[in-house]
């Protein structure tokens, strides 16, 4: 917990786009934070290969969602479509880069859409993701269950139609990965009006209270308004409830817990309504 | 035959005796109330106000300035005042059918209350509303609809998803919608794997992707209906919720209204507009107060905020008839009976070009406020104006008010318009105008007597005697006082009551036309003013009369002085054969003078035929023709009964131009047709008037004083001989009021006036020959004018006789 910790900040933020609204919230919410922590912004587009391919056999037939009529595919439509598609994406990043003033730049990669955002989430300091993708469900889609479980660094998952703002909520459980969550949740708070809530998991309220000490003297240098709630016992349902009750606008999850497994970590992304953001 | 005695001083004017009166001045007597002189008016006002029956309205007919306006509206004041006060009226949107507004009576005082009541409904319903949509409640059970609608889509896509992939595909999206590929390792199978493999599988693949894609389609074709079914559950949401916050206000209004079932469909029929139309209310609401969620809200239910506001407008109340502050039956008096004005009009207001209106725009009539009371109209105004009549006609007998557009009725306007639902009218209508115009309408005009049976009349004239000399009196005071005059005292009132009996002509009775008498009080009052004097005495009435004649009587001044310069020909001194002074009547703008006018007759021997000139040349009333016919016919009777008539004779009123009629001149006419044949000359000292009929007797006319006053000037001017005098029918003693001026030159032997019951009377004082008698051969005296007629027309009988018979020698 030291200057450098926070000098290990964020210099290069990279956004999964694809023109769909998750997507586009995505965007805005990576500008905003690469506006506000003086980071280059990069969006990456990626030409699913799966589709090409399906273009490619001869049997495929589309089924349009508004006339439920098959309709042969063709490669070469395909093709025009992703890159019309694409053309959107570079528009909408120009746009919100334009407003912010940002360094900001444009890829477009071809390959399996997983694997080629996990290589560009990588190379990031921060990646973000729309929580699902065509479909307006706020539930989390297939592409994003993928990179909950896989991403490395810090990933945040975006939900179209709401916004990032505080107050900012965090899970601390002790370990180290813990204090980087909370650096970076302090980091987010940076030059932004509202407070801090550390919900600290422990296995007993002992151990929570040893926990709130180690932290308290750094979190009280960094000259915020800290609310403090404690979960005893993992259980996503009460966890929830606590995030709710704090009216999170932002919720950061170191995401190796040890209590948990992957699915409780996919089931409480999928319940949250506020961006999330996974520290590993 | 005796001769004719001239009338005496005090057969020429009648005055009131002062000394008679039971005051000094006005400012002693008692306020008349009633209004004097029409007991028959009267009556028939009471009963017309009395009976109950349709049909029953009042007309008061009679010359302007009797006070029927007065009188009617009293005898309905009073009559009101003990009435109850009748129902107030609104209009209400009728939401089945707009253009059709329904109208709710409620009793007096409570339709403002009921508008009031309404507009705070609005208020309230606007908030309400608002709150509802906003909680929590609202919007957590609308987003659990809409996600449940969209998750029930997507899970079935799922299952397909997990069919899909058993079968080793899987959906895909593209960016146009969806489609099935086969999956092998988490990857599309490339165009040159899927050549590799074998027939059969290839095979198999084919066709249970078919049987997906079918499968699929029928989940698409599901989500018109799915959609669907989600608006209407959103919409049966939305009505749960409208209907919960509006019912309570509804309720409670019902409670308080729940005497009155018109009152009641109205608020049923709200509470269901309402609930249907919740979406456009909650615009109209975030518009008011830029409530940026209330707008989205009502922009995700794609209303605009003016149908919104438009909405909440269709709740309120017209007040058409507000009859809170009325005590009593409402009496209303017209006094510009347009139709509009009457009936009642829908305005209109404009909109992009187009006009449009609604129930809110309805507009009260003279009818809707007079109803349940009393209505006074001028007949010739409402005449007047273009389509009145017809339509007071048509509610009077429809017995309900219903307003049209008359530009409607026309085309002039063509837009929306309204048929407002008819509003009961029990009303009872008193118009009152002229005589002719009522007999004109119940002659002319079929409704007429159905609708206004009850006529009152009005008298031009009341008795002159004690009694109604002492309301005349009082009614004098009373007006002097309504006026703020000086008082008057008992000389100047003697010389008004004389003025009245002047006014009619008729030394027997008295003008019931109060105006003129209102004007002479004032006028004298004012020359009271200018004599600094406290007091209207005797002589400041007589001012005032003849201040009122002076600035009426140019004309008369003009034409005597055409005479009195030899301009018009006119004798009043010696004799002349065939020649008399008649006299004549000018009346223009309410002031009348008397004029000599020269009448001659000329004869020579004819067949007969009596010429008038006048009517010949066309400038002969019809009046005037028949006067002329019936001395042909007196002629004809006493000198020719059994020998033809063997002259013509021509009459003439020298030096006019213009029009002559009415027959009181025949008289003079005769005279002169006498002079001519007996050759003996008439006195021009004399002027002559009266009718006569074919028996020689003399008849009334009208005008006697005029024509006496019009004879007196010429002469007076030209300075009295002392011989001088009018011949007036005896019959016409009773009508004399003369001028002072002539009875004081009477009272001195300047002039006489001579009451005249036959011809040979008239004849004997012009000529000084005596008339004479018939003896038992029908055969006159030779020295007597009649004599003279006889004897001249059996000379030129037996000439013409002699010449027939020579020419028939000749021609054979």
């Amino acid at each position: 917990m030291n200057k450098a910790d926070r000098e290990g900040a964020i210099r290069r933020i990279v956004v999964a786009l694809d023109a769909s609204p998750h997507s586009l919230a995505a965007l805005r919410t990576a500008a905003e934070l690469a506006a506000r922590l003086d980071a280059e912004l990069l969006g990456i587009y990626v030409q699913d290969i799966n589709l090409l391919r399906v273009a490619e056999l001869p049997f495929s037939r589309e089924i349009t969602i508004y006339s439920a009529a098959p309709r042969e595919l063709d490669r070469r439509q395909m093709e025009q479509q992703l890159r019309s598609q694409a053309r959107q994406a570079k528009r909408a990043l120009a746009e919100v880069a334009r407003k912010n003033n940002l360094t900001w730049s444009f890829v477009i990669a071809r390959g399996l859409i997983e694997t080629e955002l996990l290589t560009f989430a990588q190379e990031s300091d921060l990646f973000l993701l729309g929580k699902s993708g065509w479909s307006r469900r706020s539930h989390l889609g297939s592409t994003a269950r993928v990179i909950v479980r896989r991403a490395p660094k810090m990933t945040m998952i975006v939900q179209h139609g709401i916004h990032l703002g505080p107050p900012v909520g965090v899970i601390y459980d002790g370990t180290p990965l813990a204090r980087k969550a909370l650096v970076a949740a302090t980091n987010m708070l940076h030059r932004q009006e509202g407070f801090l809530a550390i919900i600290i998991l422990a296995e007993s309220a002992d151990l929570a209270r040893k926990y709130q000490r180690e932290i308290s003297g750094w979190v009280g240098q960094q000259n915020l308004h800290v609310h403090y709630r404690w979960l005893v016992g993992m259980k996503v349902s009460r966890l929830l409830e606590l995030i709710r009750s704090e009216q999170c606008g932002a919720l950061v999850i170191p995401a190796e817990l040890e209590e948990w497994d992957g699915e409780e970590l996919n089931e409480l992304v999928d319940q949250m309504e506020c961006p999330v953001l996974l520290v590993r | 035959m005796e001769n004719v005695k001239p009338l005496q001083p005090t057969e020429l004017y009648q005055y009131s005796d002062p000394e008679k009166f039971g005051f000094k001045t006005t400012d002693d007597l008692k306020d008349l109330v009633e209004v004097i002189g029409q007991p028959r008016a009267i009556e028939a006002i009471k009963f017309g106000i009395g009976i109950d029956q349709p049909g029953y309205n009042i007309f008061a007919m009679g010359s302007s300035g009797t006070g029927k306006r007065a009188l009617i509206k009293r005898h309905f004041e009073e009559r009101a005042a003990s009435e109850p006060v009748p129902p107030d009226w609104v209009y209400v949107n009728n939401f089945e059918e707009p253009h059709k507004p329904k109208t709710i009576s409620l009793p007096a005082g409570k339709g403002s209350e009921f508008r009031q009541d309404m507009e705070d409904f609005v208020e309230e319903l606007r908030t309400n509303l608002t709150s509802a949509f906003e909680s929590d409640e609202y919007r957590s059970r609308r987003q659990s609809i809409e996600q449940e609608a969209q998750e029930q889509q997507e899970k079935s896509l799922e299952e397909l998803q997990e069919k899909s992939r058993e079968k080793g595909f899987s959906l895909i999206r593209t960016p146009g919608g969806l489609v099935f590929a086969p999956i092998k390792d988490g990857e599309v199978l490339s165009p040159e794997e899927f050549q590799q493999l074998e027939e059969e599988e290839r095979k198999k693949l084919e066709s249970e992707l078919e049987q997906l894609q079918e499968e699929l389609k029928q989940i698409m074709q599901n989500v018109p209906k799915l959609q669907r079914s989600l608006r209407e559950r959103v919409t049966e949401l939305n009505q749960e919720i409208t209907n919960y916050s509006v019912g309570g206000l509804i309720d409670d209004l019902k409670e308080k209204y729940s005497e009155f079932s018109k009152v009641i469909e109205f608020l049923d029929a709200i509470q269901k507009d309402v609930v249907e139309n919740a979406a456009e209310l909650l615009a109209a609401e975030a518009g008011e107060n830029g409530n940026q969620q209330g707008n989205l809200m009502a922009a995700l239910m794609g209303r605009s905020r003016q149908a919104g506001e438009t909405r909440l407008r269709n709740y309120q109340v017209n007040l058409l008839v507000d009859n809170r502050e009325l005590e009593g039956a409402p009496v209303i008096h017209e006094e510009n009976p347009t139709y509009q004005n009457l009936i009642g009009r829908v305005e209109h207001r404009a909109q992009m070009g187009a006009l449009l209106t609604d129930f809110r725009l309805i507009k009260s009539g003279a009818l809707h406020r007079a109803n349940g009371g009393y209505l006074i109209l001028d007949i010739r105004q409402v005449l007047l104006q273009p389509y009145s009549w017809e339509a007071l006609k048509r509610v009077l007998q429809s017995e309900e008010i219903k307003i049209e557009s008359i530009g409607q009725m026309l085309s002039l306007i063509s837009t929306v318009s309204l048929e407002p639902e008819p509003i009961p009218l029990d009303v009872k209508v008193a118009i009152y105008g002229d005589r002719m115009l009522y007999y004109l309408l119940s002659q002319l005009d079929p409704d007429f007597n159905e609708l206004f049976k009850v006529q009152a009349d009005f008298e031009e004239q009341m008795d002159r005697d004690d009694g109604n000399q002492e309301l005349y009196a009082r009614m004098i005071g009373t007006k002097v006082r309504e006026n703020g005059l000086k008082p008057f005292d008992r000389n100047a009132v003697a010389r008004v009551i004389e003025h009245g009996a002047r006014l009619v002509g008729d030394s027997e009775k008295l003008t019931t036309q109060v105006r003129a008498v209102d004007n002479l009080l004032r006028e004298a009052n004012y020359w009271a003013e200018q004599n600094g004097d406290g007091i209207v005495r005797r002589e400041d009435v007589q001012k005032a009369i003849d201040a009122q004649i002076h600035r009426a009587d140019r004309l008369r001044e003009r034409v005597q002085e055409t005479i009195l310069r030899g301009t018009f020909l006119i004798d009043t001194q010696g004799e002349q054969v065939g020649q008399v002074n008649g006299l004549s009547v000018i009346q223009l703008g309410g002031f009348a003078f008397g004029r000599p006018s020269r009448i001659t007759a000329r004869v020579r021997m004819g067949k007969g035929e009596v010429v008038d000139i006048e009517r010949e040349v066309e400038l002969s009333g019809p009046i005037h023709s028949k006067g002329v016919l019936i001395l042909a016919g007196f002629l004809g009777e006493r000198y020719a009964k059994e020998q033809p008539l063997s002259l013509s004779a021509s009459l003439v009123f020298e030096q006019s131009y213009g029009g002559v009629d009415g027959d009181s001149a025949s008289s003079a006419e005769l005279y002169a047709l006498l002079s001519a044949i007996s050759e003996v000359p008439i006195k021009q000292n004399f002027a002559v008037t009266g009718s006569i009929n074919q028996l020689g007797e003399v008849q009334a006319i009208g005008g006697a004083n005029e024509k006496i006053e019009g004879f007196f000037d010429i002469c007076k001017s030209r300075g009295l001989t002392g011989d001088q005098g009018v011949l007036i029918p005896e019959s016409n003693v009773i009508h004399l009021m003369l001028r002072e001026d002539v009875i004081q030159a009477v009272k001195d032997g300047k002039f006489n006036i001579y009451p005249i019951k036959n011809v040979d009377q008239g004849i004997e004082l012009l000529t000084g020959m005596p008339a004479g008698e018939p003896d038992q051969e029908g055969k006159y005296p030779a020295d007597t004018i009649n004599g003279h007629v006889q004897a001249r027309l059996e000379k030129l009988a037996e000439k013409r006789q002699r010449l027939t018979s020579a020419s028939k020698e000749e021609s054979s």
